[in-house]
């Protein structure tokens, strides 16, 4: 789930230009905290887009330019009330065939295994039942009248029906429960789902399929008791271990290169973050306290997805390929020294540093104490500038903006609250990440100047401003308000400069953000 | 310099005037006086607005404190002005009564002179510019 809501956050920046995205979510929690999380986002991302009940089609050059369509399918299992295991799902009782088949394939403890928070590493049984979960939904679906057929699932898998040139990205860890139990059989599922409708399409041999080979990044410590009363908790001392298992599968089994054209591996050699959360002395397998912070591989892993989305088609002669990607960054001792390119391909790292940093800037200008993380004191102070060129939008259609920049960076109401950026900084393990040590400094964020981001000089603003460059001796070093300032005499002047564009935009939501998106460019000299 | 209120200022001339036509001929360079003071003036109180910076919030109230600036600085050269050419100039003035009082209307017209170029000079430009010298009359900035 987080590599979709990194994944969010880039289409957000700008980086999936003119795409429209089919984003399908499969958990088998269907509480889980991070699950939660992407569904907020992703609704707030649509929002964002969504005016007179319309989401704008895909656009490119600006933030949130990406159409995104979201589905969402939890598992059967997560919904149900009180302990499922897989002798419940398969009806195994003692005494019959079905249970010494069972027994021959799965450990007493895997059989007796609640399964409401996913399947704990047990990947032979995840596979398994996830597969047949899935297409037993479908056939579900498929069974009801047209009208009728609302699942998710089936919505998403109709949408590819008769798609020629569609791309399917599974992103997913590979040393887990849930999703390295799914990535090896979701291209299965959609071929085998897609030759059960009324009349069968197979899907096009053109569309290709892409996946991550997401190994250990993260731990967490596991209490001994719990793990001795629940005999199967998923244990991180594993992780290493079972991404080298998984690796080993994805290199030798041929049903994988066969069902996937590209994989990306994307690991984490240094110090693995801790992602230990306890709740009443006790290790949260999952459930809605489940809230992990976002990491640099997981940016890496949406990343990947969008390198997929990019690529030119493979070639008719080369049809059957089967190709796997690394990318390596430089490794100072216990961290990364990232750079822009080292997370976009060559020919989109200014892309990457102009559209992340820009729109990091203006959530330190909302957040600041300028406004003080209210985007309506921010309208209605630059509509008093510019004729109330934006006096249509009304508070309710900019809170969605609002309250995805706080997640987008970070938010302060009682304290601060770290958003997905700020926590990819602290997962890195790294002051500079990407960014100047101190835009990461919580106790400053509210006064530094965050023209000053940018670790490149040319990249931080300058004040230097018309016969106002004679700097009067009582002004002190730039701070927030001086940032805010030169945001504001620039938001001004593009809208004098950029006005026949801006005019051209209809959907008022749009436009503000157009503005937002020219503006910032040439205040952090991206121009 | 002559008998000019060049030569008061920079000091080059100990003189008196004493006759009507000098006083004639000194109110050329009052009224230059006049237009430069306001001049200076108007340069001082330009940086100073365009030194105020925008605020935040959802009401700002940044071009308050640019007008106050704008008629603070207009006052205070005004007295300024005054100050020189009540006090200062008419010690060069001998003998006083007519002579004085021929000066004083020339002296009334030069501090006209500063307050219309000052005041409606700057709220011009400021109606026909632009950027934060133009919140001096109005709330948006273009």
């Amino acid at each position: 789930m987080r590599c979709l809501e990194s994944f969010i956050h880039l289409c957000a920046i700008g980086m999936m230009d003119e795409k429209e995205v089919h984003l399908l979510a499969i958990d088998t929690d269907h509480q889980n905290g991070n699950l939660n999380r992407l569904d907020q986002l992703i609704s707030r991302y649509i929002a964002i887009r969504t005016y007179e009940r319309e989401q704008a089609p895909a656009r490119k050059d600006g933030y949130f330019t990406a159409r995104i369509n979201y589905y969402k399918y939890n598992t059967e299992l997560s919904q149900k009330e009180g302990l499922i295991t897989l002798s419940d799902k398969a009806g195994i009782r003692p005494g019959t065939v079905e249970k010494e088949l069972a027994d021959l394939l799965f450990s007493e403890d895997v059989q007796r295994l609640d399964l409401t928070h996913g399947y704990r590493g047990q990947t032979h049984m995840g596979s398994l039942l996830i597969y047949h979960e899935l297409i037993d939904e479908v056939k579900k679906q498929i069974d009801l009248p047209p009208k009728d057929q609302v699942g998710k699932l089936v919505r998403f898998l109709k949408e590819l029906r008769g798609e020629t040139d569609a791309r399917i990205f599974i992103t997913g860890s590979i040393f887990g429960g849930t999703g390295a139990s799914s990535l090896p059989v979701i291209p299965k599922f959609i071929k085998d789902a897609m030759m059960l409708f009324e009349d069968p399409q197979p899907i096009d041999k053109d569309v290709e399929f892409g996946g991550t080979l997401l190994s250990s990044y993260f731990r967490f410590n596991v209490d001994d008791t719990q793990k001795k009363r629940e005999k199967i908790i998923a244990d991180s001392a594993f992780f290493g271990l079972n991404s080298q298992t998984a690796l080993i599968y994805y290199h030798d089994d041929p049903a994988i290169s066969k069902n996937f054209q590209y994989l990306y591996h994307i690991g984490w050699p240094i110090n693995a973050t801790n992602f230990h959360k306890e709740e009443a002395g006790k290790t949260l397998t999952g459930g809605m306290a489940q809230e992990n912070p976002s990491h640099p591989t997981e940016l890496l892993s949406a990343f990947a997805a969008i390198n997929f989305f990019e690529r030119p088609s493979i070639a008719t002669e080369a049809r059957g390929s089967h190709t796997k990607y690394y990318r390596s960054a430089n490794r100072i001792d216990q961290y990364f020294d990232f750079t822009f390119g080292d997370f976009s391909d060559g020919t989109r790292e200014t892309l990457f540093e102009a559209r992340l940093g820009t729109l990091f800037g203006f959530a330190f200008l909302l957040n600041s104490n300028s406004f003080k993380g209210d985007l309506s004191h921010f309208l209605s102070n630059v509509n008093e500038s510019i004729d109330g060129y934006y006096s249509s939008l009304s508070e309710r259609d900019i809170k969605p903006l609002e309250d995805f920049l706080k997640r987008f960076a970070f938010s302060i109401s009682d304290s601060f609250v770290p958003g997905w950026l700020f926590e990819l900084q602290k997962s890195a393990q790294y002051d500079a990440f990407l960014f100047e040590a101190f835009a990461f400094d919580s106790s400053k964020i509210k006064t530094f100047n965050w023209g000053s981001i940018y670790k490149s000089e040319e990249r931080k603003f300058s004040f230097q401003r018309p016969v106002k460059g004679i700097k009067l001796p009582w002004r002190k070093s730039p701070d927030y308000s001086d940032a805010f300032d030169h945001f504001k005499d620039l938001f001004v002047k593009t809208y004098k400069d950029e006005r026949a564009l801006l005019d051209r935009i209809t959907n008022p939501k749009e436009r503000i953000l157009k503005h937002l998106y020219i503006t910032l460019h040439k205040a952090y000299n991206f121009e | 310099m002559g008998k000019t209120v060049w030569s008061i200022i920079f000091g080059s001339g100990s003189f008196q005037m004493d006759k009507t036509n000098e006083i004639d001929a000194f109110a050329p360079g009052l009224w230059a006086l006049a237009g430069v003071a306001s001049a200076i003036s108007l340069l001082v109180a330009f940086l100073l607005v365009s030194n105020v910076k925008n605020e935040g919030g959802a009401s700002p109230k940044e071009h308050v404190k640019r007008r106050r600036i704008f008629v603070a600085i207009g006052i205070i050269a005004l007295i300024i002005l005054a100050l020189f050419t009540s006090f200062v100039v008419p010690s060069y003035i001998k003998p006083l009564g007519p002579l004085l009082s021929r000066y004083g209307s020339i002296n009334f017209q030069s501090l006209g002179l500063f307050l219309f170029i000052y005041y409606v000079g700057g709220l011009g430009s400021s109606l026909l510019g632009k950027g934060k010298w133009a919140t001096l009359t109005r709330k948006k900035t273009i």
